[in-house]
């Protein structure tokens, strides 16, 4: 989320010099023994996960619009298996933006509705997803597809300081693969994950670029790596979803912690190489590792990040549902403006849109399970 | 003293670092000239939801600050710009502070913990902010008494330092 100040970078230059200032022991922090640390998913068996979505009308101004995102991607890694609501809401209907297919329960409220809730319960059944990088795939994907996914957006355009940073970072890779896998390099080295960004980030990659502070989540870091690759014509596209279970693989900072997973979105990319097809990244989740997964100082060299870097090229762990892969969505019915993706619930009033990352006042909660029996 | 116990290279290391991110961001807070064209169109609802625009402002200088609570460069520089606001007036200088995307419960807390009086505005669906600038927070424009955007700052700024004073001063009718 780009912002820009010399006290900030300041603060950030001291923050990397203090725990080597004050003598930090890096053995006495928690670790787990080289050899215990595996991050490897494959494809295997599916699981069950199920999200529920809980709206209530907090303050009645007018009518109530809300949508609610579905589980709309139904590939060979995940398939939607029912979605069921219930609740007080004057319509409730599933509808879908007609561009990218996303789906999403769209509920309205009358002002003077006695009983403003609406719950979504969607299942999903996942499974781990990697690509072998030494088979070339039989899959071809069509053409118009792929000429849809190097188009800008408004948050991802591809000309300008995108397309010349881009260039700069691929100048000397040959072929898709090398191409993408430099990108995915340089924002591992490059870019920070900041903490303080509010949600997911806002996902503006030129005014990342040009503020020269490369922080952000995973909406600004991955959406970096898919304006990146689009600029030098290798069609990517980010996917937003939500964290529902913990990490099988024991990493604490790449699955939900709780069933409450409110605050849990999170998006990924995908690029599509001639030999492989449409391949998972996820650059932001080492950034993740990086900054989450033990006590700081840890840098890129941890054997913790180590293990998740080369594998988030080709893989994914699927404790995580993908909603969609929409950017510039029109919410259907909205008078509003568009939105730059559509990962959070949202809803507007009288007075216009609601902050759909301040959950508590907006009102909405969100519960995630793995479904076993 | 904890310092003391750092490694000469660290301490070397940490001065260069520190050295380099000032000379890095020392532009961040640049006054500019506004190369960007005619003054966008700004109508926009205050906390308790009185639209405001541009035009009822007209014969003074007006900031316009594009801000969120959750950038820390823009909580900063509020102190100063209140203080910069104070100096002036509100007959010659007026503050709007243009919240992105934030919903107004959220915005109350942050200002009961960073009071400022200047006149914030909100920028519900981020239309207006996108009409204006990229979005990089903070960034500032300074438009004069005619209407006219005359310069912007990216960046947060020592808003009430003799440089803004004396820019302010220039932008201000003779009288």
């Amino acid at each position: 989320m780009p912002h820009y100040s010399r006290r900030h970078f300041l603060r950030a230059g001291a923050a990397l010099a203090a725990p080597a200032a004050v003598g930090l022991p890096l053995a006495a922090l928690p670790r787990r023994a080289a050899a215990e640390i595996v991050f490897n998913p494959q494809p295997g068996a599916w699981r069950t996960l199920e999200i529920s979505t809980r709206f209530e009308v907090l303050l009645p101004t007018g009518t109530t619009k809300v949508w609610l995102p579905v589980p709309s991607i139904a590939t060979d890694y995940q398939e939607l298996l029912d979605n069921r609501w219930s609740g007080g809401a004057d319509v409730m209907r599933l509808v879908s933006d007609g561009k990218y297919g996303a789906t999403m329960l769209y509920a309205e409220f009358s002002e003077n509705n006695r009983n403003p809730v609406v719950e979504l319960v969607s299942r999903v059944r996942t499974r781990d997803r990697a690509t072998d990088f030494k088979r070339r795939t039989s899959f071809k994907e069509d053409p118009d597809t792929l000429k849809f996914y190097l188009q800008p957006t408004d948050l991802i355009p591809t000309d300008g300081i995108v397309r010349k940073t881009a260039l700069a970072i691929t100048k000397n890779a040959k072929g898709d693969e090398a191409k993408a896998r430099a990108v995915y390099e340089w924002i591992v080295d490059n870019t920070f994950r900041d903490p303080k960004t509010r949600g997911c980030g806002i996902g503006d990659i030129k005014a990342l670029l040009e503020s020269g502070n490369l922080g952000g989540k995973c909406a600004d870091l991955n959406a970096l790596f898919v304006g990146l690759c689009r600029a030098v014509g290798i069609p990517a596209r980010d996917l937003y979803g939500v964290r529902v279970i913990k990490s099988q693989f024991g990493y604490r900072s790449l699955g939900a912690g709780t069933s409450a997973i409110t605050r849990a979105q999170h998006c990924r990319a995908e690029v599509y190489l001639q030999a492989h097809g449409w391949v998972p990244v996820d650059p932001a989740d080492v950034r993740k590792v990086v900054l989450e997964e033990k006590p700081q100082p840890t840098t890129v060299n941890d054997p913790l990040v180590q293990a998740v870097r080369p594998k988030l090229f080709g893989a994914w762990e699927m404790n995580w549902v993908a909603f969609n892969c929409a950017g510039d969505l029109a919410l259907p019915g909205s008078q509003g403006p568009k939105i730059g993706f559509f990962m959070y619930p949202q809803a507007e009033n009288r007075e216009g849109r609601l902050d759909s990352l301040d959950p508590d006042n907006f009102k909405y909660s969100m519960t995630g399970r793995e479904i076993t029996a | 003293m904890r310092f003391s116990r750092l490694p000469a290279c660290a301490a070397r290391a940490f001065v260069v670092l520190a050295a380099a991110c000032f000379t890095l961001c020392a532009q961040a807070g640049e006054i500019k000239p506004w190369k960007g064209g005619a003054t966008p169109a700004l109508a926009l609802p205050d906390l308790d939801g009185r639209e405001h625009t541009l035009a009822e402002f007209k014969g003074r200088v007006v900031v316009v600050n594009f801000w969120a609570t959750w950038c820390d460069p823009c909580r900063a520089e509020m102190p100063s710009m209140q203080k910069m606001a104070d100096k002036f007036g509100a007959d010659k200088l007026v503050v709007l502070g243009i919240n992105y995307q934030e919903g107004a419960p959220r915005i109350r807390r942050f200002l009961e913990q960073n009071p400022v009086r200047f006149t914030i505005l909100m920028d519900r669906d981020g239309t207006a902010t996108k009409k204006w600038i990229t979005r990089i927070f903070p960034t500032s424009m300074i438009i004069g008494p005619d209407g006219r955007v005359r310069h912007v700052v990216v960046g947060d700024y020592e808003w009430d330092g003799p440089a803004m004073d004396a820019l302010i001063t220039r932008l201000l009718p003779k009288t």
